[in-house]
């Protein structure tokens, strides 16, 4: 849909700097969403080890802190989809 | 041969110890004021020839990049409420941009390629949406662990999720921007040290190969300097509108 030459009536924008820049979009998604999942998971994991370490409930902190920080991931990674999606319509329509 | 990890070595130029402080100066440090000094440079550059109605090369380059931020800043923050953030935002995506094309010139530093600093960006990020909140909101700030439509049942399960996802999103900045460039750099010497090692039959590939990836690498400078702006406009956004 939208590729490398920019449209136009933006003949000045650098490349780069084009509203919309297929290029840019795209490693956008693919550098965003990656490390979202991972480190809400790892953050998870530490603050359920702590947790452990605090109270002395060995697995457990570790074991629900994993879960919740992989369902905190996930809803990163959701808003962050939702966020590009609202971008393309926004490009669609104006 | 170098280790691939070699240039990522700091290096003190000036020692200055005051205290236990280690104040020195370092090549880390000194490619830091050069990327100050080309952001600073260029503003005070045109606004000293004084800012024409017809703009020349420099000058129309820079208002594309304010026009370019100035509605990423509206678009994620709003009208009314981001213009005060325009400048600080500003400051952000040209250091970081900065820094990051500063690093792909040979023999120089990529401060961006430090977790410390950028850890230190996204720390500063975090604290300063955290002030945001609270001097906006109050305590109703609170509410932000809740999201809005969550049956009452599930907020005890709600909030340390929020919670969780608050706390990676100042770590997910700061790592992201540092395994990009990191990475990058290090493809770059290992490639690089591989066409130096290598028979000539061999060699032309990883050097090709090198000189494809400093080009990505250049759209990746860009990228991540613009993913960052991005993300602190997005977090600064999420917490004057509280949803």
């Amino acid at each position: 849909m939208i590729g490398w030459i920019p449209a136009s009536d933006s003949y000045q924008h650098p490349k780069l700097m084009s509203k919309n820049n297929g290029l840019r979009q795209g490693m956008q998604i693919a550098f965003r969403l990656g490390t979202e999942l991972t480190v809400a998971t790892i953050i998870g994991a530490l603050l359920g080890h702590a947790l452990d370490r605090f109270f002395g409930t060995r697995p457990w902190g570790l074991a629900i802190g994993v879960i919740v920080g992989g369902a905190a991931g996930c809803l990163n990674v959701y808003r962050a989809a939702m966020l590009l999606d609202m971008e393309d319509d926004g490009d669609n329509n104006s | 041969m170098d280790s691939p990890l070699h240039h990522f070595e700091v290096h003190t130029i000036i020692p200055i110890h005051i205290g236990g402080l280690d104040l020195s100066i370092n090549n880390a440090v000194v490619a830091m004021w050069v990327g100050l000094a080309i952001v600073a440079g260029s503003f005070i550059l045109v606004v000293s020839r004084g800012v024409s109605p017809i703009p020349g090369k420099l000058q129309s380059l820079l208002e594309i990049i304010l026009e370019f931020i100035s509605d990423l800043v509206y678009e994620f923050i709003g009208k009314e409420e981001g213009k005060k953030y325009i400048p600080f935002i500003t400051t952000l995506f040209l250091f970081i941009l900065a820094c990051n094309l500063i690093g792909l010139v040979p023999g120089s530093y990529t401060i961006t390629s430090q977790v410390v600093v950028t850890g230190a960006f996204a720390c500063g990020i975090f604290i300063m949406t955290l002030v945001i909140g609270f001097s906006k909101h109050g305590l109703g700030f609170f509410g932000i662990l809740v999201p809005p439509g969550v049956p009452k049942i599930m907020i005890p399960l709600m909030v340390p999720i929020e919670i969780v996802s608050m706390l990676a999103r100042p770590i997910s900045l700061a790592v992201r921007l540092f395994a990009n460039m990191t990475a990058g750099h290090t493809i770059l010497a290992v490639l690089f040290g591989l066409a130096m090692t290598s028979p000539l039959w061999v060699s032309w590939m990883p050097f090709g190969f090198t000189i494809i990836i400093n080009g990505l690498e250049i759209a990746i400078a860009f990228i991540q300097a613009y993913i960052f702006t991005t993300l602190t406009c997005v977090y600064i956004g999420d917490v004057v509108k509280l949803h």
